[in-house]
């Protein structure tokens, strides 16, 4: 899977970082003295690295755990996030990634032990209930054979109180490990959907049906599930078409067992968009019935608001009020 | 384009016959050959002279955003532990001097095998661990990345010395000779590299309408930037046809035009 590997200094004995290598014997291994030498240098194309992005293997230090931007919660009290990976192994056309990040490198953080402190010293810090992101900037679950993320915190969290919870989220269908233990009921498991439609913008990633069955599987499991609608995206004869996913997505996972659904706008940070608009030239994606506001990209209001409407409306029909969030 | 950056005259002779470059310059402090789609500088030797050449074929032309460039430095080059004669990309680039690194990127699996290289300001006897060792890598990737990004800039070292035989031994017949017997891999690079350069230069092709209306108007050059944004906004929305439709026949000037093209992409 992948040719090069690049070795954080401070990471190369790690032995989760051994493991990591074990699993590709034939790679290049390549030293670094800091991931961010490769990471973050200038004059890189993530559209071109995307072709065959190699894997960077570091350890992470200082803001392990980040305050969640404002509008990224599902009704705790307190919202954190943090990347035990940067970057995805799926490649969707909408995601802000390709904005963020000037290289499309996966990295993968080894020292999970480090966050486990920073994520115990957080959830101490404050009053009222508390959730963890875990996939804010990387699909939590996709590489999970490979890193053994979710098997590592949900242990960990599985020993925290009720109140603290960790949200992983995903695209994928690798949920092998979390059936192979107890549900955890502070852990949600969350499926990022979108309707079958739109599949091309989403090259790689297992279909709409596999998703919703991994998640009827996690359910009948006892795990806490979550589904997220966000972004939603613009069609042409978008409310038939998404009117049907829903149908879809609740005739397999019945709403009112649901642990949460969040729902939200196409929106980009306008930065973002100009690098993905130059990236992927010539994409009405990134053009058709968007507007700025605030530096931010986002559909013009008499589309936004209908669609959204619909979707919420459509949504409630199946979800309790209380578990439906707007994502902003 | 493709550009290729050679320190030595032994070095280049071999590429100037296979990709059959016509000499283009030689007073003006370098020595460029030209092909159809490859041109060649002779540097000489050490990380320095190797810089400047490489911008003085930018500076040539040839790259600019209308037609990026792919980057090649091609040369000879001692290892601790390689056997001479193998062909060998660079993955890490070490300027020795500074201690700062480079690190190439590769878009699909490598023509052949691949190190780190340290970039040396002298001749030295004893061998990096486990790294070849040149005199120009570093100063030419630096420079090169200024001009094209890190996935189209690499450096490919043939081995020329190594503890058992060592650099004194070296003759410049030997380094043509060394080169020559890599030629395959070098095509193999050289290919991949046009691959990708034809890739960037689709990407950053002005969009149709691009030129009529920018020699219709005197636009500077942020007008010059944002009518290649919006007409690419306009082709995107499949209006392109529109353009024809005496949209812009009227405007007065360029700001005119620009605002008459912005107001077809918001309706």
């Amino acid at each position: 899977m992948f040719d090069f590997v690049y070795l954080e200094e401070a990471a190369s004995d790690h032995p989760r970082a051994c493991a990591l290598l074990s699993r590709y014997p034939d790679a290049r291994v390549v030293p670094c003295e800091r991931f961010g030498e490769v990471f973050n240098r200038r004059a890189q194309n993530f559209r071109l690295q995307k072709r065959r992005p190699a894997l960077i293997v570091a350890a992470k230090h200082g803001n392990l755990v980040l305050d969640a931007p404002p509008g990224h919660g599902i009704g705790h009290a307190r919202n954190y996030y943090f990347s035990h990976m940067l970057n995805c192994v799926y490649d969707c056309r909408y995601c802000f990634l390709q904005g963020m990040y000037r290289s499309a490198h996966l990295v993968v953080f080894v020292n999970f032990e480090d966050f486990h402190a920073a994520i115990r010293e957080r959830s101490e810090e404050g009053e009222g209930d508390a959730c963890f992101f875990s996939g804010y900037d990387c699909d939590s679950l996709a590489l999970e054979p490979l890193t053994g993320f979710a098997e590592s915190f949900v242990e960990m969290f599985a020993a925290l109180p009720a109140s603290v919870c960790l949200e992983l989220r995903t695209k994928s269908v690798q949920i092998g490990r979390l059936l192979e233990r107890d549900a955890a009921s502070n852990c949600i498991v969350a499926f990022s959907l979108l309707p079958a439609e739109l599949a091309s913008l989403e090259p790689g990633v297992p279909s709409l049906s596999r998703r919703l069955d991994a998640a009827r599987r996690l359910l009948e499991r006892g795990w806490p599930v979550g589904v997220r609608f966000d972004p939603l995206i613009h069609c042409d004869d978008a409310e038939r078409v998404y009117g049907r996913f829903f149908d879809t997505v609740f005739r397999t996972l019945p709403g009112a067992a649901l642990h949460s659904v969040s729902v939200g706008p196409f929106r980009l940070p306008l930065d973002f968009h100009r690098r993905m608009e130059e990236l992927h030239s010539g994409d009405a994606l990134f053009v058709r019935g968007l507007e700025e506001r605030d530096r931010t990209v986002s559909y013009r209001s008499d589309l936004a608001e209908p669609l959204l409407a619909f979707a919420t409306e459509a949504i409630l029909e199946h979800v309790p009020r209380e578990r439906l969030f707007a994502a902003t | 384009m493709i550009h290729v950056v050679v320190a030595l005259d032994c070095e280049a002779r071999p590429l100037i016959d296979r990709f059959d470059l016509r000499t283009a310059s030689i007073d003006d402090g370098f020595r460029v050959h030209d092909g159809e789609s490859l041109r060649l500088i002779v540097s000489g030797v050490g990380k320095v002279s190797s810089a400047a050449a490489t911008a003085y074929l930018q500076a040539l032309g040839g790259g600019g955003a209308a037609a990026p460039a792919a980057w090649l430095n091609v040369g000879v080059a001692g290892h601790a532990r390689a056997e001479v004669g193998v062909a060998m990309l660079a993955h890490r680039i070490v300027d020795a001097g500074s201690g700062r690194a480079f690190y190439p990127v590769f878009t699909s699996t490598p023509a052949c095998e691949t190190t780190s290289v340290h970039t040396v300001d002298a001749p030295r006897r004893d061998y990096p661990a486990d790294a070849a060792c040149d005199m120009e890598a570093s100063g030419f990737f630096a420079t090169a990345t200024r001009f094209a990004t890190a996935e189209m800039v690499h450096s490919l070292k043939v081995i020329s010395d190594n503890p058992a035989t060592p650099a004194s031994d070296l003759s410049p017949r030997r380094a043509t000779a060394l080169i020559e017997d890599r030629l395959d891999v070098v095509e193999r690079v050289v290919a991949d590299l046009a691959e990708l350069a034809g890739d960037a230069r689709r990407a950053s092709a002005p969009p149709p309408g691009f030129e009529e209306i920018a020699r219709r108007f005197r636009l500077s050059l942020t007008q010059r930037r944002r009518l290649e944004r919006v007409l690419r906004r306009v082709h995107a929305l499949d209006r392109g046809g529109e353009l024809g439709e005496g949209l812009i026949d009227g405007c007065r000037d360029g700001a005119a035009a620009l605002r008459a093209l912005e107001s077809l992409v918001r309706d």
